[in-house]
């Protein structure tokens, strides 16, 4: 009987659904490792895109119930359990990447969570660094998730903005948060009023936009009041040792 | 003479001796490596595959090269077709072929063969997983049932 070096059988591996190599972590302690291992896990996602494969819908109802509807075989759908095993609590969609989303519940916990693996992660929290009296003024906040191939890397960033009684009056704070080192970061203010529709950014594709040399941008669409009802395209750049946000005009 | 008529003398781990078409066994990088290495008219030794194996996998880069090179007349769907039913064999089979692709370096039919395998293997038992692979299982009891209650939920619906 033929027997498959450890190699071969990694390669057979890379053809299975998420659910199958978490049961056949339970094999052997080698099977386990190499299921975990970075490098097969990048192997893995790269494939399932390439072949479209591993595909799922998540579906939303009632605002805490989530279901998981397969491409392959959609009459294979899934009740998920709470990401956090917290019944009935609502929960916000911030933005989803590579499979993986983020949300934000009642309690302004926000987390990452992975439908394919059932794990989740609470972000650590982190205060708005406002000096004055904030909390009697208007607030908004906007968020945009996506992945940085460069740092290899999953981000969130979170843009508060105050509007004062004045007219005119603004403060605002952008942070980044990275799931590598695991805390939040604060960067450049963002000086425009932001008035939108939509809270959540969207991650726009960086390949094609190499003019801007950026690592990491995410998009929200906006108005500025003073300039017309114009559309724009604010990004968050981060190249490795300068913060910057930059505005273009969306087209 | 063209390029297409000349021939590589290949001979397998059992003794046999195939002549075969440069273009079908350049397929195979590893030949490919050792024909260009090498004496043109000297004998290949594939010494860990068989002639049995080989036989079946000369007929599959036989197959792609004609495909390729439009000398046969066959849709995608139907290569497809053609390669589902290439692997339709027993186990022992797919793991030599998979074997002798490997070390003949013939990525598209690593592909295949793997996945075949893959699909095979879908939905089966982490037991039944050890026997296929001829894995000794090295855990503990107290270790698999942790990393088994861990993923719970991954061992659903599976026959029982």
């Amino acid at each position: 009987m033929a027997t498959l070096s450890h190699d071969l059988a990694i390669e057979i591996l890379r053809g299975l659904s998420v659910k199958d190599l978490l049961r056949f972590q339970c094999v052997s302690k080698l099977w386990c490792s190499s299921i975990n291992d970075s490098y097969f896990i990048k192997l893995h996602l790269s494939d399932s895109l390439k072949t479209n494969t591993n595909h799922f819908l998540i579906l939303r109802k009632c605002g805490y119930d989530f279901v998981s509807v397969n491409y392959d075989s959609p009459k294979t759908t899934q009740r998920l359990n709470h990401p956090l095993g917290e019944q009935k609590k609502l929960l916000k969609i911030m933005g989803s990447c590579n499979g993986l989303l983020a949300l934000i519940d009642d309690d302004n916990r926000i987390f990452l969570w992975n439908p394919s693996t059932r794990k989740s992660r609470v972000l650590p929290s982190t205060e708005i660094d406002f000096s004055s009296a904030s909390s009697f003024f208007p607030r908004s906040t906007y968020y945009g998730f996506g992945y940085d191939p460069i740092s290899d890397d999953y981000k969130l960033v979170r843009m508060v903005q105050l509007h004062g009684n004045n007219k005119g009056y603004l403060h605002s704070e952008a942070k980044v948060y990275s799931l590598r080192s695991n805390c939040w970061r604060r960067i450049k203010d963002f000086c425009f009023y932001l008035i939108l529709h939509r809270k959540f950014g969207i991650l726009a594709n960086n390949e094609n936009l190499d003019f801007w040399l950026i690592t990491l941008y995410i998009g929200w669409f906006l108005n500025l009041p003073n300039r017309g009802n114009r559309t724009l395209l604010v990004s968050i750049s981060e190249p490795r040792n300068s913060v910057s946000l930059n505005c273009r005009n969306f087209v | 003479m063209g390029s297409t008529s000349t021939k590589i003398k290949l001979r397998t781990s059992d003794q046999k001796v195939f002549e075969v078409e440069k273009a079908v066994a350049v397929q195979s990088q590893t030949i490919k490596y050792f024909y260009e290495n090498g004496s043109p008219d000297s004998v290949i030794h594939v010494h860990s595959v068989s002639g049995d194996i080989l036989s079946k996998i000369l007929d599959y880069c036989k197959k792609h090269v004609n495909s390729a090179a439009g000398k046969e007349d066959i849709s995608p769907e139907e290569l497809h077709e053609w390669d589902a039913n290439f692997v339709k064999v027993d186990q022992n089979t797919l793991f030599d072929l998979i074997l002798a692709a490997n070390f003949l370096k013939i990525e598209s039919l690593l592909d295949l063969t793997c996945q075949t395998v893959a699909n095979m293997i879908k939905g089966k038992r982490p037991e039944e997983i050890r026997t296929t692979f001829n894995i000794k299982n090295d855990y503990t009891i107290e270790a698999e049932e942790a990393v088994r209650r861990e993923n719970k939920w991954a061992f659903d619906m599976l026959g029982v």
